[in-house]
């Protein structure tokens, strides 16, 4: 991480840090570790002093864990200590079960980083064994692992001394197990830090025993579903369990992107019937999104110009002609153009017969244009 | 169940300099003394609540040469290189602590590993096995240097804090010399310390080990005591004869007022009619009636008679009255006869001034010749009377003082008796 004066560690233990520094993914959702507060354990008023405590800021369920990590830089050999915090005092996993840690290998520069995976490991397990304690919300994490779609659930239950004894809120972190890659790739190719995921996040309240939903997108899959407006996930039931509502989101989920997958194949389609119909008059038009195309037609010695706009949801929705006249300009000086929105369509006909349609009504249409862009207008 | 721990200063001092004198994480062991005691609270509702204190008193410490010299990576104890390093000290390990700066001062992983481990094995304080965290810390420019420390207990699943009592360190002559102390004692401490003391303990304590010193002063107590009992009893009969006596006294005061009075009275012509006064003399009624209607037949003759009789002699204490009674010829009043025996007793200065008043009343008032004539007849016998008993009462009073015939030689009327 930036900021951390590692010339001012131990060489030793510099390795171990900036190694994991470059390799961060320890398995938790929440994004990257921080490594922050270097101390040393030397307090000599002259002379170097080097660093060997280091703190890890993990972030675990929308929580962050603070943990620190003891060296020793008289013994740079010496395997770490770990101290938990005191939101974390009655984490304490076997040390004999830690296999980093009784291996540990002082020349591997990784040591550090899979030691810290292992005991993120002990932790989610020591989470999941604290809210067994409690039926509702045992019941609920087990049959969700039962369905064996959600693999990466981190939960978090707060230390039992830093709750309040009558107020309880556990959170619930799963990972949805969507496939992203049918999302068109324009979409994709914003700056989207990581990988494309999708997190539900369900905090549980213990007076009112009420679960509250919360999904977390990647800002390119929030992009191509539509914005976080559209995005509306169902109320969790009153009644309701997480392993039914929690596959209930992710349908959804999928089908939102199925939704925008196909639409933009059908765009595509649309545009490459067209294309194919009227290749020589066009003008121009999207190749990326496929969302407008722009044509110059003639007709019986009439020019105009018509512009398809396409909307999100289509076929469902209607593409929109807009005719343009080339002789005519409207009183703000701008050239006379026309929208229909109501010609005759159908989603379910294919790009070819859109195409072909779209040539009919034109020809029906063009006779009206011709007169309301000479009455609303004025010659050039 | 409360921990008391108490370390003293020097103690302290000397772990907190061993702490800081090497750079460093460093390791070591808490000797002392692990003593319990049941402390009784009396408070003014009935129930006496009984608490259970257990004191760890910290009297050494050791350090260790350097890390895992007596543990393994995983915090496994191992029991022979701790017993090298505790040598005789085995059986008086309280805790163990380590220092280490620049870090939270909160038992980590491995430290929790050990202290399980080190509990098991040293097994005898298991409940209260101590485990400290020193630290050292300072500001930007080292001016000020900061030695912090966190004492632990591990009870029902977790590290709790212990407060840590360092004894020396503000007044202790109430609270801990009383219930025992962490300095050093004859059983633990150096073996200089402990030869000192076994060869000066026979002149503190007699052959039946108790102080020597303590008889003396019990003793002394106890003849104190005795003495106080014997004061008392008299200090009580002393005073009942003290009460007594101030009665008696009280009541012979006032009969000898009364009988004054009494005397007075007589020499002195009564005005007449005395139907009721507080202050009668002690005399007959029949002659006190007599010499009354007699006043009244003859206040105007004795007023002549008085006149033409010698003059009165300045001495005579009864002069006054009798100017009075020449001046008044008013008709027999009570208000009149008790204003003569009150004025009895009163000074002549007084006594010329109400025969002033007198004078202006009697003009004012109504003359009764028959009133006058009854006075003017009374003062020969009333004056012979009087001289009679005035030289009665003079014989017996000769000072001013009251003295009783019977009083005990050599008694002073004071309340105080002396020894």
């Amino acid at each position: 991480m930036t900021g951390l004066p590692l010339e001012d560690f131990h060489p030793k233990i510099a390795t171990f840090i900036a190694a994991f520094q470059e390799n961060n993914d320890i398995g938790v959702l929440g994004g990257r570790v921080h490594l922050t507060e270097p101390r040393t354990s030397c307090n000599s008023i002259d002379g170097k002093k080097l660093y060997d405590r280091i703190q890890v800021n993990i972030p675990f369920a929308t929580h962050t864990l603070s943990w620190q990590v003891l060296f020793n830089s008289m013994y740079p050999e010496d395997p770490p200590d770990f101290i938990f915090g005191p939101a974390d005092n009655d984490f304490v996993p076997p040390l004999e079960e830690i296999r980093s840690l009784v291996k540990w290998d002082p020349d591997d520069p990784l040591s550090l980083k899979v030691v810290i995976c292992e005991l993120i490991e002990f932790y989610k397990a020591f989470q999941i064994e604290e809210i067994s304690q409690h039926t509702r919300l045992q019941f609920e994490y087990a049959s969700l692992m039962n369905t064996r779609k959600f693999t990466e659930v981190e939960v978090h239950m707060p230390h039992r001394r830093m709750m309040q004894t009558w107020e309880t809120v556990v959170k619930f972190l799963i990972r949805l197990p969507v496939n992203f890659s049918e999302i068109p790739e324009y979409f994709t190719k914003l700056e989207s830090p990581g990988e494309d995921m999708a997190i539900l996040l369900v905090t549980y309240q213990h007076p009112g025993e009420k679960m509250y939903p919360q999904l977390y997108l990647s800002p390119s899959v929030e992009y191509a579903l539509g914005g976080s407006n559209s995005l509306r996930i169902p109320v969790f039931p009153n009644d309701g369990c997480l392993f039914t509502y929690v596959p209930q989101v992710c349908e959804l989920l999928e089908n939102m992107i199925d939704l925008v997958a196909k639409g933009f194949k059908k765009r595509q389609e649309y545009i490459a019937a067209f294309l194919s119909h009227y290749g020589r008059s066009v003008l121009e038009y999207d190749a990326e999104s496929f969302e407008q195309i722009s044509f110059l037609f003639e007709n019986q010695d009439f020019h105009f110009l018509l512009h398809v706009h396409i909307p999100p949801y289509f076929p469902k929705d209607q593409p929109e002609f807009v005719f343009q006249s080339v002789y005519h300009t409207t009183s703000t000086g701008r050239p006379f153009n026309q929208t229909v929105k109501d010609y005759p369509y159908s989603p379910r006909w294919t790009g070819n017969e859109m195409a072909v349609r779209a040539k009919t009504f034109m020809e029906e249409f063009i006779t009206d244009f011709k007169r309301s862009a000479v009455t609303a207008g004025y010659s050039r | 169940m409360t921990l008391n721990v108490r370390v003293s200063g020097s103690v302290w001092s000397s772990l907190i300099f061993d702490n800081v004198r090497q750079q460093g994480d460093k390791e070591g062991f808490l000797i002392g003394e692990v003593s319990m005691q049941e402390v009784t609270n009396i408070s003014d509702s009935q129930i006496n609540t009984t608490t259970r204190e257990t004191t760890v008193n910290v009297i050494s410490h050791t350090i260790c040469p350097k890390p895992f010299s007596f543990y393994n990576r995983l915090g496994q104890v191992d029991r022979e290189k701790l017993a090298a390093l505790l040598k005789s000290n085995c059986d008086n390990v309280v805790g163990w602590f380590r220092c280490r700066s620049g870090s939270m001062p909160e038992p980590s992983l491995r430290e929790n590993a050990i202290h399980h481990h080190l509990r098991d094995l040293l097994g005898t304080h298991y409940q209260n096995f101590l485990f400290g965290i020193f630290g050292e810390g300072s500001n930007m420019n080292h001016t000020t240097i900061t030695y912090y420390y966190n004492f632990y207990t591990y009870n029902n699943g977790l590290f709790s804090p212990q407060k840590v009592a360092i004894e020396n360190l503000g007044d202790t002559a109430q609270s801990e010399y009383k219930h025992g102390s962490s300095l050093n004692t004859e059983s633990s401490g150096s073996d200089s310390y402990r030869d000192i003391l076994t060869s000066h303990k026979k002149d503190m304590i007699d052959k039946d080990g108790y102080l020597q010193g303590m008889q003396g002063i019990k003793m002394t107590n106890e003849a104190i005591h005795d003495r106080m009992k014997t004061l008392k009893d008299s200090v009580v009969k002393s005073e009942d004869s003290v009460k007594r006596l101030v009665a008696e006294v009280k009541m012979l005061g006032q009969r000898v007022v009364q009988s004054h009075k009494a005397v007075q009275k007589e020499k002195v012509p009564e005005p007449p009619v005395v139907s009721t006064t507080e202050q009668l003399p002690e005399r007959p009624l029949e002659d006190l009636n007599l010499e009354e209607t007699r006043e009244d037949n003859e206040t105007s003759d004795r007023d002549n008679k008085l006149e033409s009789q010698a003059p009165v002699a300045d001495s005579d204490p009864f002069s006054s009255l009798i100017m009075d009674m020449k001046a008044s010829i008013s008709p027999p009043s009570k208000v009149r006869s008790n204003s003569d025996q009150i004025r009895k007793g009163l000074p002549d200065d007084i006594l010329l001034k109400a025969e002033d008043d007198r004078k202006v009343r009697s003009n004012s008032g109504s003359d009764v010749p028959n009133a006058s004539s009854i006075q003017r007849d009374k003062p020969m016998e009333v004056s012979s009377k009087g001289i009679r008993n005035r030289t009665k009462v003079e014989e017996g009073s000769e000072s001013d003082s009251i003295q009783l015939p019977d009083s005990p030689a050599g008694l002073e009327l004071s309340g105080s008796q002396t020894f």
